[in-house]
């Protein structure tokens, strides 16, 4: 089987959308299913979707959405694991995208397109991609988006990697990024494959609050792992990324003094002190400056919403469960 | 109690007959003071054979796709609804009254890992020895030194299970050991004086890769150690001058793994809390039972018991 479609659902009713975004892929090279993974706790109304042949439901109780998506990778029979949330959806022609790519890239470990970000009147608030191939490391690590809804990741590395990890909350799409940057290539198609909802009544299930210390936590444990500096000096390749990785240094020096792991802060004080002799060349460079600075990369989620008045997005977040 | 179910079983299997007797030895725990599912999860990648044991509203069967052990007991843990959560291999089976024993357990103490005796059976399913470990409240340098908790004897909160993260799926052989050390850093257990289970254990046939075991399991440990509690929380489950000792060797072992890693810094970190265990440890090593704990690795007092009680028997 080439693709198996997890969609985590705490029984939205815009589920069905999603999963008929799938159903209706005219694609008929290789086989595909859908995994929907119920998590609200009460069983779903019943829709017509429920008697396709390649759809299959598992009920979860009420868990953290990591574990629902990891419950819906353990079922899954696809080559390829691809995991959609209830609100998202495919674009025509996805399928097929993907389908070519796989077949160019073997290789690679996360296929990725474009995303388009819309409002509740379909109108289109922005698109990205971020266009990264090979080895990203440096870029990923840094901020560069490639976004989990419109990826498709090899099954094979998803369980090398162990999965979603349950201890990230809310970030947890971009650590399960992360590692599988550090872990093998990426390969991208220019076509726009997924849509993101981002209207006004958008609402949603992640804890926000907590991810930006989960985030610094997973950027944390990767740079823990063996051979990461020679990785990321691999795929630095211009002065921005120099900039960036120089920054992801920095930051996770004051992120363990904070908590009170010194020896870990001295690591990465020897690597951040290793890296910036290993880029004096760039030192001239304004790009690089603006590496080390820039609160977002280009092509990210930030510079398509920071246009966007949510007339409500405080609250949402804040009364985000 | 939020839920009416008191004990979710999981049970991977990769289709051995031996099935129907794990299954078997749960659905006879009926007990008119609360009730328990069984949670198979079919990870053979073939559908199971019928047997009548699969109809009870009770039993309940997931496919998974030939992942690990632990992929397919946490896929199990997702879709329980029990308070707690045990843990069942195909090949092993409860013994008659075991979830009695820790209901009464659970009436009685608020410890969020229960557990009781082990009957370890060999692999032409003779009784070899029993396991009765002693070990109450908190024990975390007891399993972090290398006592071993069979999962088939315990029972776990579900919520403990979710905080902590689960099995590690990256852990081939000995999940078991890791996820009892990372439950034990933050919580207690306690014991049932009472045979629960009988749990195979030889490494013909078994589904363990015990050739992996050994690296893994040190991997395990340096993580656990890295966590901020780790060294308080063995502080204070050392109560005497052989568990100090074995506090000690713990981190010096793992300074010396640590260096073999060329991670220098953890290295550094590890010679730095050996030096506080021996600043803690005060009088106690002046005892003759603190430097033998540093001196030899670590057998398993519960097994040295459990052989002599079977010589002498």
């Amino acid at each position: 089987m080439f693709c198996s479609y997890i969609i985590p659902s705490i029984g939205r009713s815009s589920l069905a959308y999603a999963v008929k975004s799938v159903l209706e892929q005219d694609f008929s090279q290789a086989d595909f299913e859908i995994i929907v993974v119920n998590d609200s706790g009460t069983s779903l109304p019943n829709r017509d979707w429920f008697s396709s042949q390649h759809v299959r439901v598992i009920n979860t109780n009420k868990c953290e959405r990591s574990y629902a998506r990891n419950s819906g990778a353990a079922l899954a029979k696809g080559e390829y694991l691809w995991f959609l949330d209830d609100d998202d959806w495919l674009l025509p022609g996805a399928l097929e995208s993907f389908w070519q790519l796989a077949n160019q890239e073997p290789q690679a470990v996360w296929l990725y397109g474009g995303i388009q970000i819309v409002d509740e009147h379909g109108g289109i608030l922005g698109e990205i991609n971020s266009g990264l191939s090979g080895n990203c490391f440096a870029q990923i690590m840094g901020g560069a988006w490639a976004p989990l809804q419109a990826s498709m990741i090899q099954a094979r590395a998803f369980f090398e990697l162990g999965g979603f990890s349950p201890f990230i909350r809310g970030t947890e799409d971009e650590d399960l990024c992360r590692r599988a940057a550090y872990h093998g290539e990426f390969a991208n198609t220019p076509d726009t494959v997924a849509c993101l909802f981002r209207g006004q009544t958008w609402n949603t299930s992640t804890n926000y609050l907590r991810a930006p210390e989960d985030t610094k936590f997973s950027r944390d444990l990767i740079l823990s792992k063996p051979n990461v500096f020679q990785r990321l000096l691999a795929s630095a390749n211009s002065s921005y990324w120099y900039g960036r990785v120089l920054r992801v240094y920095l930051s996770t020096i004051a992120w363990n003094v904070k908590h009170r792991r010194l020896f870990t802060a001295l690591s990465r004080l020897f690597y951040s002190l290793a890296f910036s002799v290993l880029s004096i060349k760039h030192f001239l460079s304004r790009e690089y400056w603006l590496g080390v600075k820039a609160d977002h990369v280009p092509e990210t989620l930030h510079f398509v919403m920071q246009n966007y008045e949510r007339s409500s997005s405080k609250q949402t977040n804040l009364n985000a469960t | 109690m939020t839920s009416t179910v008191f004990c979710s079983t999981v049970i991977p299997t990769v289709g051995r007959p031996t099935l129907s007797r794990a299954v078997q030895s749960v659905l006879e725990q009926e007990h008119p003071s609360f009730d328990f599912e069984v949670i198979i999860v079919n990870d053979s990648g073939k559908p199971l054979q019928e047997a009548p044991w699969q109809h009870p509203e009770r039993v309940q069967v997931i496919d998974t796709y030939r992942r690990e052990r632990s992929i397919a007991r946490n896929t199990g843990a997702a879709v329980a609804t029990g308070k707690y959560l045990h843990f069942l291999d195909d090949d092993d089976w409860l013994a008659p009254g075991a979830f009695q024993h820790f209901w009464e357990l659970s009436q009685a103490s608020d410890s969020r890992w229960l557990y009781g005796m082990t009957q370890l059976i060999d692999r032409n399913e003779k009784p070899t020895i029993q396991l009765k470990h002693n070990l109450h409240g908190n024990c975390f340098v007891q399993v972090m030194a290398g006592e071993w908790i069979p999962i088939q004897s315990s029972l776990i909160e579900k919520s403990v299970f979710m905080r902590i993260g689960g099995f590690n799926p990256r852990l081939a052989g000995p999940e078991d050991i890791d996820l009892l050390r990372r439950a034990l850093l933050e919580e207690d257990i306690a014991e049932t004086p009472n045979i629960v289970a009988y749990v195979i254990r030889g490494e013909e046939g078994s589904t363990t890769d015990y050739q992996q075991h050994a690296q893994a399991s040190r991997w395990a440990r340096e993580m656990i150690l890295e966590t901020p509690n780790a060294f308080h929380r063995m502080r204070s489950s050392a109560l005497s001058p052989y568990w100090h000792g074995r506090m000690l060797r713990i981190y010096l072992t793992s300074s010396i793994w640590n260096i073999q890693h060329r991670r220098l810094f953890s290295a550094i970190s590890r010679l730095f809390s050996s030096m506080a265990c021996i600043f803690t440890a005060g009088s106690h090593i002046v005892s003759g039972d603190f430097w033998k704990a540093v001196a030899k690795p670590y057998a398993s007092i519960t097994f040295q018991r459990g052989i002599e009680a079977a010589n002498l028997g």
